[in-house]
């Protein structure tokens, strides 16, 4: 079962050297004292800062309206110093846009914290945070019967639209403004968790 | 093909900040049984009870389960049946 919290590796910014953290429940009170109360002192510029797509994401509010929906699910990487440093919200009851009639997550939100964006922050302080939180979600969509698909809305960036493909998302739709939904078909979910050593 | 620090490249750099548009109802399976007020006291129950709402075919074979006359070993026996049968190796 999808057991919680469990290790997951980072690797530091600064050295290149891993860090052990675990992917934990994100309650309101882990959103509310390390996310929304934590994330954005940064010393990146005013600008640069409310460009950011999740500048205004109030993550308690966002918890509180699904506390108890069982359908909807909230992660986190903590780091030992319980620093939050991505987190993401999902929802696993929604319908396959690849596969028809199949079920799939929604990955309805993934964040890495600002410090760990090297556009904000050189050298970030972690990498390695989003692959963990969306390695996460596939391994949970497998476990619960899903065959591993997940699908979400992209930003236009080609370097996440890069990641998404190489880890064998395809494109299932494109808006007027060039923002890509990607799932991944239960085939290229049960290659990428075989490649990471699960069983499937 | 890539090579395997490339790929560990890959892996790091990729920092995503996407979503948050809500789900929309059209994309919400209408043959899920409704989760959105059901309680649950423990991870396993939450795992077991979001099964069956996600599948039919467990919902046909375990329907008269009552999770709360369950001992952890025996929901877990529960667990381990509705994983052979939907072919989920843990």
């Amino acid at each position: 079962m999808f057991e919680l919290p469990f290790s997951v590796s980072l690797t530091r910014g600064d050295t290149g050297r891993p860090e052990a953290a675990k992917i934990v429940e994100l309650d309101r009170t882990l959103a509310k004292t390390q996310i929304d109360g934590r994330w954005w002192k940064i010393e990146s510029g005013r600008t640069a800062r409310s460009e950011e797509q999740d500048h205004h994401w109030q993550w308690v509010k966002v918890l509180g309206e699904q506390r108890t929906n069982l359908a909807y699910q909230a992660i986190a990487v903590q780091t030992p110093d319980q620093e939050v440093q991505g987190a993401a919200t999902y929802f696993v009851d929604s319908k396959s846009r690849l596969e028809e009639g199949e079920g799939t997550i929604n990955l309805d939100r993934i964040a890495t914290a600002p410090r760990n964006r090297p556009w904000l922050c050189e050298p970030p302080r972690f990498k390695g945070v989003g692959y963990c939180l969306l390695l996460a979600v596939v391994r949970h969509s497998y476990l619960l019967g899903l065959g591993g698909r997940v699908w979400l809305t992209s930003v236009p960036d080609q370097k996440t639209h890069d990641f998404y493909l190489a880890r064998g998302f395809e494109v299932i739709f494109e808006d007027e403004d060039g923002i890509l939904d990607f799932e991944i078909s239960a085939s290229g979910a049960c290659a990428w968790l075989a490649e990471e050593g699960y069983p499937i | 093909m890539k090579s395997k620090s490339n790929t560990q490249q890959i892996n790091d750099d990729f920092a995503p900040v996407s979503g948050g548009r809500g789900q929309a109802d059209s994309y919400r399976r209408d043959d899920v049984d409704d989760l959105a007020s059901v309680k649950a006291d423990s991870q396993l129950d939450r795992h077991i009870v979001r099964l069956l709402a996600l599948h039919k075919k467990l919902r046909v074979r375990f329907k008269n389960q009552d999770l709360s006359q369950f001992s952890d070993d025996a929901k877990r026996v529960l667990l381990a049946d509705m994983n052979d049968l939907l072919g989920i190796k843990s």
